[in-house]
């Protein structure tokens, strides 16, 4: 029964979760709130993040101009990092690297990023901060892959997807394979 | 750090049961179990990679076994052939031993054909749930969901794993340090080693570059023969079979961080070679945007030079945060009168014109006599390329001809650097030095000879999964085989060097059933190889021009022999020694 109840949530739950509310230290030591964080946002975008991961850093310089552009719209970017391995000092200057000015979950016990069913970073979420609903899981968009990295992107996803929350409308891509570093939940 | 979790409702317990069940693979075959991406090579050598199959709706696996149970096998997949005739099917063998020469003579006597996959660390054919031979199981490629099939025989079980009797310090740390320190360490590329609690805490990142066989870079095939600086499958099995087992160490003492310490002070302080006698310089940084595209700069910095240099070692150095790679050319006539038609002509490489007026005959290629698909060279062409230097090898590259051994540049040569640049998120500049060691006593040393085998003129048509090209080339000379370093851009999939030799016999002097565009290696096979005169040294090479090849830049196009990356080519460069001969 349980095996049952478990598949039926496993075959639905990655997208249309329902969130609840987390509370982390960002990098200054302050509790972050994500359901305070959606009070005044039309939509949040959740991003794993890890410290020297070649795919974040490279997704960079997209976060930061995609944040500053979606901000205008209430659109509000967060990162949430559940690296064992990472101190809040070296996230602080792997985020500082790129100025990018987005706030950081330090989800140390990893159950946020658990139960956000994260499995590796640059993994992103947008989150529609009305329902607290899931309406996209996925890559940023397809540039970036193990084996390289194409010219130019082919699918903007997160892109795609924010214009689709913003315009009321059901995302049309709402999941996607994200490329990443694997996070490793130690107990 | 303050404990505040607000998942105390019912639904938060729930939450956190799915998302783990999400997570977490449970190791028996259940329903909801998954398999995570992986990659195998099978008993001939060709390389085979789950995340290919991501259209199919199903790929079937069979546990093979040679010694008991093998019949068993060979029926089961008979039957899921015939229950699944759509699905690709493969047996996979849980033996370290691989036993290749045995299943090719299972498999070549059977009519249940198909590859058997060497699962050599034991854990894959687990993590299918696969536990004893004759034991089958569906893959859904696109999730990894296992449907179990087949049971199999209680008395033909696969051999376990031992992780859980290795130790960090004692089996680990040196096959870290052997393999992959020299690129991880603190000072270069993702310092996924700086200490226990790193490779912990990067260990589910290392256990999927060693599935999917992406680490440790280049995808040679060890089973072939040793190359310098080559691991063994049994190195990386037991660092896999290690993770597995949660990274077992027996006690606190963790002497990574001193190991660390040590590689980066012989990187820092590299040995003294003394001052060089040339070098040559970039007057002008290279700019590189914070995005964009890749971009090829071409710099002459040196020419004519005024004698013959005999070069026993070279050091290069860039910014490889941005640098792909750096190519040091060596030139007959200036770049200057090089036009740029001339070199980016589309379907054409006009710098192996260079080649071809240094070479003696006009035609490259003629179609041999026996197989029409084999080309086969007069000669193989004088390299233009003196030595590269990429990022995978480190902040600066050194190059060693080795002992009494160098390669000359001729007297009147120019020298021209070939940078290849990706952006790196930031805006960066890079000036490339060329410093250059010249032998001490010219006149004893062993001339190294740079040759390659290029092939032009050829197209891959739109949505091509496998495009194969064979050469060829008849030695001419004794020669020592010291080098063999493949090329290809980003459809490049396989390589495979075959010598032929004059008594009839043949042999495969290296295979790269995974070739990796990002990661341009070269091999030195150990020991150097003699290639007596009369041997045909033959290349085959794959290309995947379709969707499945995840870098390819458009599938839909037919790609043209070229030397811009969005073009392809075929261009093996070899290092040799001419025996019984005067050097030049």
């Amino acid at each position: 029964m349980t095996l049952l109840l478990l598949s039926i949530l496993t075959a639905c739950s990655s997208l249309f979760l329902d969130v609840p509310d987390f509370k982390r230290p960002n990098t200054a030591g302050e509790i972050i709130s994500l359901h305070k964080m959606g009070d005044d946002a039309t939509a949040l975008v959740l991003i794993s993040h890890g410290v020297d991961c070649p795919v974040i850093q490279q997704y960079s310089p997209i976060i930061k101009e995609m944040a500053a552009s979606f901000a205008p719209k209430g659109v509000r970017f967060a990162f949430v990092n559940a690296n064992t391995q990472d101190d809040a000092q070296e996230v602080a200057a792997d985020l500082k690297e790129y100025d990018a000015g987005i706030p950081v979950f330090l989800d140390e016990n990893q159950k946020m990023s658990m139960a956000l069913a994260y499995k590796t970073t640059s993994e992103t979420i947008v989150i529609d901060p009305k329902t607290w609903t899931i309406k996209y899981r996925g890559a940023i968009d397809d540039q970036i892959r193990y084996a390289g990295r194409l010219g130019k992107p082919r699918h903007h996803y997160l892109k795609d997807a924010l214009g689709d929350v913003l315009a009321g409308v059901p995302v049309k891509t709402p999941s996607s394979r994200a490329y990443g570093c694997a996070i490793s939940y130690l107990d | 750090m303050p404990k505040i979790l607000n998942g105390r409702t019912l639904l938060g317990v729930l939450l956190a049961v799915v998302a783990a069940a999400l997570v977490f693979s449970p190791s028996g075959p259940t329903p909801t179990s998954k398999v995570d991406d992986f990659r195998l090579l099978d008993h001939n050598g060709r390389s085979h990679w789950l995340g290919e199959h991501i259209d199919e709706d199903r790929i079937i696996f069979v546990a093979i076994n040679h010694q008991c149970g093998t019949q068993d096998a060979l029926q089961a997949m008979a039957k899921l052939q015939s229950d699944f005739p759509q699905a690709p099917a493969f047996y996979i063998a849980a033996n370290p031993t691989q036993e290749r020469e045995a299943f090719k003579t299972i498999i070549g006597g059977s009519n249940n054909k198909a590859p058997v996959l060497m699962d050599t660390s034991l854990t894959i054919s687990r993590s299918l749930g696969l536990e004893s031979a004759a034991s089958a199981t569906s893959v859904r490629p696109r999730d990894g969901l296992l449907t179990p099939l087949l049971k199999g025989l209680d008395d033909c079980q696969n051999p376990q794993p031992n992780g859980s009797e290795l130790d960090y310090e004692r089996d680990i740390l040196p096959i870290i340090d052997d393999h992959c320190l020299a690129c991880h360490t603190e000072n270069r590329w993702v310092k996924i080693f700086k200490n226990y609690r790193a490779v912990r805490g990067w260990s589910q990142m290392i256990r999927q570059t060693l599935r999917t066989q992406r680490m440790p870079p280049g995808g040679y095939d060890p089973h072939v023969g040793a190359v310098e600086g080559g691991y063994t499958v049994k190195e990386m099995d037991m660092l896999l079979q290690w993770i597995e087992a949660g990274l077992p160490r027996s006690g606190d003492n963790d002497p990574l961080p001193q190991m660390n310490v040590d590689r980066i002070a012989v990187q820092n302080n590299p040995e003294d070679w003394g001052e060089p006698s040339v070098v040559w310089s970039m007057t002008t940084p290279d700019i590189i945007p914070a995005e964009g595209p890749d971009v090829y700069q071409y710099t002459q910095i040196a020419g004519p030079t005024p004698r013959d240099i005999y070069v026993s070692k070279i050091r290069m150095t860039a910014n490889f945060k941005v640098a792909h790679h750096i190519n040091l050319m060596v030139l007959d006539r200036p770049f200057s009168e090089l036009t740029e038609e001339q070199v980016f002509k589309k379907g054409q490489d006009q710098f192996m014109r260079v080649r071809k007026i240094n070479s003696k005959k006009g035609e490259m290629y003629h179609d041999h006599e026996h197989d029409p698909t084999i080309k086969v060279a007069h000669e193989i062409f004088e390299e233009t390329i003196l030595m590269t230097a990429n990022r995978n090898k480190g902040l600066e590259m050194d190059f060693l001809v080795g002992p009494n051994r160098a390669i000359i540049i001729p007297k009147g040569s120019y020298l021209l650097l070939e940078s290849h640049y990706g952006s790196s998120g930031k805006e960066e500049s890079s000036t490339s030095k060329v410093l250059v060691f010249e032998h001490t006593e010219p006149k004893a040393a062993q001339i190294v000879e740079r040759g390659c085998l290029y092939r032009g003129g050829f197209k891959i048509p739109p949505n091509k999964r496998r495009f194969t090209m064979k050469t060829a080339v008849d030695i001419e000379d004794d020669i020592l085989l010291v080098r063999i370093a493949p090329h290809m851009h980003a459809r490049g999939r396989s390589a495979k060097y075959i010598a032929h030799f004059p008594d009839g016999t043949t042999r495969v002097l290296l295979s790269i059933p995974y070739y990796q565009y990002k990661y341009q290696r070269g091999w030195e096979p150990k020991p150097h190889i003699f290639l007596p005169k009369g041997t045909r040294l033959e290349t085959h090479v794959t290309y995947d021009n379709s969707k499945y090849n995840p870098i390819n830049p458009d599938p839909t196009q037919w790609v043209y022999n070229g030397s811009s990356r969005a073009e392809e080519m075929h261009l093996p460069r070899f290092h040799f020694i001419r025996l019984n001969q005067e050097p030049k």
